[in-house]
């Protein structure tokens, strides 16, 4: 059973003063075969909770239990699990077949002709047959990566652990190996924890996402979910890209007010709002309309051509806002405008806590394509 | 400052008018550079091995020294002396070039074994660390001459301090005193004292190499459950063989042309240990027979490369990529 659970989980670097807390309290689980991308900007304390799952570092508090067993004082060999380094860690004086079978020759009882089926079997899947009596020095970036998996999956562990695996390729190669690693992993089921900083990845692969922020957890969802009902003002921040509009509103009597705009609120929403005035607003780029009567006035500052779409940068009083417009779209540097949002797709925040108040009525799972009969 | 510099190697370059030699301006002006150096080196060494290669196929002695151009030239005169045992080198030759390959044999894995030992030391994390590091290096820079005079008082049978704590530890007795600088002992005692002069290098050498390998590896290695046994035997030792090959080599080669430790601990004319250094010294400079101790260093600069040449090609050009270097 490749479940997983994480109670409490905290690390201190550190003591007295000095000390800095890199996970505090962080409790998750995951079922078997789950992917759950744990995602967050640098210095969240992702890497370090994945170093505590794989017994790499030694948990400060809490209990890490893998299927029925708490392993938190179990050395990295007995807690049955595999990591892919960021850099790949391939051993760089063996050939691409004595990485991936060393794992096996050092942690268990086959022999090496069983082995080695087990390591071509893999190569095969992994299309690296050709290169496994290559070394690391002769391989490319990516296809070390496919090595390093390889060391990986070969060891059928119960739970995959991987540290920001893409960030070392390019963009072409990343976006390719994303599709690959979903696929494998989809047809693995194997229990897998994903650590990255890149919210595309995090978007596009985890079956969750564990979002966190200065050592805790900030929420934890499907992507859409995440997307779509942020639990608080770093999330909807952090997933998406371009980021989440924000702007500091004040409220009275169903009123938001901007220093550059008013806008007015439905009964039910001006019910969520409660007695204090500063909140902020929150709107996704795609979001906002470019409408000749729209409520929010801005002046257009720059427009970024993507092709498929274009995005507007644009000033609303002070704040700089940017919103996705169709292809071929242009607007002179300075061009007043007016911008409109509807109210089902904007996101309120309390302004001192950040938490959500409102979010967009966005689909929060994933909708089948074609309906069931 | 940088502007300084390039504005004299200008006003330099202007005012040496030197000839092309077929090279393009930049070279040329380097090779001059360069030049007082070259006078060195071969002043220094070039020089003496030419003239040293010159006079093994002479008859260079004490008595045609003065005048050694018309000393009688005999090509094979010395080379065949070595190589037939009825002579007087002939008949020592083969045990000193035994002598010599023990002495190298045993420096070189002793060095090895005691530099790995204290490098895995030193790349704890401990207090007095850096103290510790300054320590291992003082035999490395100490003066030879001194030091290898105290290992000599040190090895004395009667007033040594080897055999004093030998006694005190009870491994002989106070009556059987070791005679560690005659007979069979003397070549352990070099070897000890070489060994204890060169492991520093060893050491410092090995823990570079231990602090360039990445510290993923021993993750990797940890993950894959390979125990701290198999840790050292499949990531540290294959990481650290190219650091490995240059030590080895040059432990041979330094052995090989020792002649410090051999001359000054066991005096000049040992009955043992007297190593081709030794040997080839007394032909020369106490016999006063010139060519025969060129000859002699002749044949042992052709083993040395020989031997360097054959570990290069064995062990260097595959262990090069990598590992720690």
């Amino acid at each position: 059973m490749g479940t997983v659970e994480l109670q409490q989980l905290r690390k201190r670097f550190g003591s007295g003063d000095d000390a800095v807390v890199a996970v505090d309290d962080l409790s998750l689980e995951l079922e078997d075969g789950e992917f759950l991308v744990l995602v967050g900007p640098s210095g969240c304390g992702k890497s370090t909770t994945l170093r505590m799952i794989a017994g790499l570092e030694s948990a400060t508090d809490g209990d890490i239990r893998i299927g029925e067993e708490s392993v938190t004082d179990f050395e990295p060999r007995d807690r049955d699990i595999a990591m892919v380094f960021q850099n790949y860690a391939l051993y760089p004086h063996m050939t691409a077949r004595e990485n991936m079978a060393f794992g096996l020759k050092m942690n268990s009882s086959l022999d090496e002709a069983t082995i080695d089926d087990r390591v071509t079997d893999v190569a095969q899947t992994l299309s690296i047959e050709p290169l496994l009596d290559d070394t690391p020095s002769e391989l490319s970036g990516g296809q070390q990566q496919r090595v390093a998996l390889g060391r990986a999956i070969v060891r059928e562990p119960a739970v995959f652990l991987m540290d920001e695996p893409l960030s070392n390729l390019d963009a072409k190669l990343r976006s390719q190996m994303r599709t690959e690693l979903q696929a494998l992993q989809e047809t693995l089921d194997t229990t897998t924890i994903y650590v990255t900083h890149d919210q595309t990845e995090a978007m596009t692969m985890g079956d969750r996402i564990a979002i966190l922020n200065e050592g805790e957890l900030q929420q934890v969802g499907t992507p859409l979910e995440c997307y779509n009902t942020p639990a608080n003002q770093f999330v909807a921040g952090f997933i998406g890209s371009p980021s989440m509009n924000f702007l500091d509103v004040t409220h009275d009597a169903g009123t938001l007010t901007h220093e550059a705009f008013t806008y007015e609120l439905s009964e039910a929403t001006t019910e969520l709002l409660e007695d204090q005035t500063d909140y902020v607003m929150g709107i996704r780029p795609e979001d906002l309309d470019l409408t000749p009567d729209g409520a929010i006035d801005a002046d257009a500052e720059v427009v970024e051509p993507l092709g498929d779409l274009s995005h507007v940068h644009a000033r609303v009083g002070e704040t700089l806002v940017t919103a996705t417009v169709p292809a071929g779209t242009q607007l002179p540097a300075g061009e007043s405008l007016t911008l409109s949002v509807p109210e089902s797709r904007l996101h309120i925040f309390d302004h001192s806590s950040g938490e959500a108040v409102k979010n967009s009525d966005g689909p929060t799972q994933e909708q089948p394509l074609i309906a069931a009969e | 400052m940088s502007a300084s510099i390039e504005q004299f190697t200008q006003s330099l370059r202007e005012r040496m008018t030197v000839p092309s030699l077929g090279l393009d301006d930049d070279s040329r002006f380097a090779y001059w550079l360069l030049l007082p150096s070259i006078a060195m080196m071969a002043l220094i060494h070039f020089i003496p091995m030419v003239w040293g290669f010159v006079i093994s196929f002479m008859e260079v002695n004490d008595s045609t020294f003065i005048d050694w151009m018309s000393a009688p030239i005999s090509p094979l005169k010395q080379y065949g002396a070595i190589f037939q045992p009825d002579t007087a080198v002939g008949a020592e030759f083969w045990s000193s070039l035994v002598e010599t390959f023990l002495f190298a044999f045993g420096t070189t894995i002793g060095v090895y074994v005691l530099g790995l030992t204290t490098a895995l030391l030193l790349n704890k994390s401990f207090r007095g660390k850096f103290t510790a590091r300054t320590l291992v290096l003082i035999p490395y820079f100490a003066p030879a001459v001194a030091t290898i005079y105290i290992w000599r008082m040190m090895f004395t049978a009667d007033t040594g301090v080897v055999n004093e704590l030998l006694v005190w530890l009870g491994v002989i007795n106070s009556t059987d005193e070791v005679f560690w600088l005659i007979g069979n002992n003397a070549l352990i005692s070099m070897i000890v004292v070489n060994i204890w002069k060169n492991f520093p290098f060893a050491a410092i050498m090995l823990y570079a190499g231990l602090q360039s390998i990445p510290e993923q590896l021993y993750e990797a290695a940890s993950i894959d459950g390979a125990s701290r046994w198999a840790t050292f035997r499949y990531v540290t030792l294959p990481q650290l063989k190219p650091v490995t090959a240059v030590i080895i080599l040059l432990m041979i080669v330094w052995s090989f042309i020792n002649f410090t430790i051999p001359y000054l601990l066991l005096d000049k004319n040992p009955e043992n240990g007297e190593v081709l250094m030794l040997f080839i010294y007394n032909f020369a400079f106490q016999n006063g027979d010139y060519s025969l101790g060129a000859a002699l260093s002749i044949i042992l600069l052709v083993i040395s490369m020989v031997i360097s040449y054959g570990y290069y090609r064995a062990t260097m050009q595959s262990s090069v990529q990598g590992g720690a270097v």
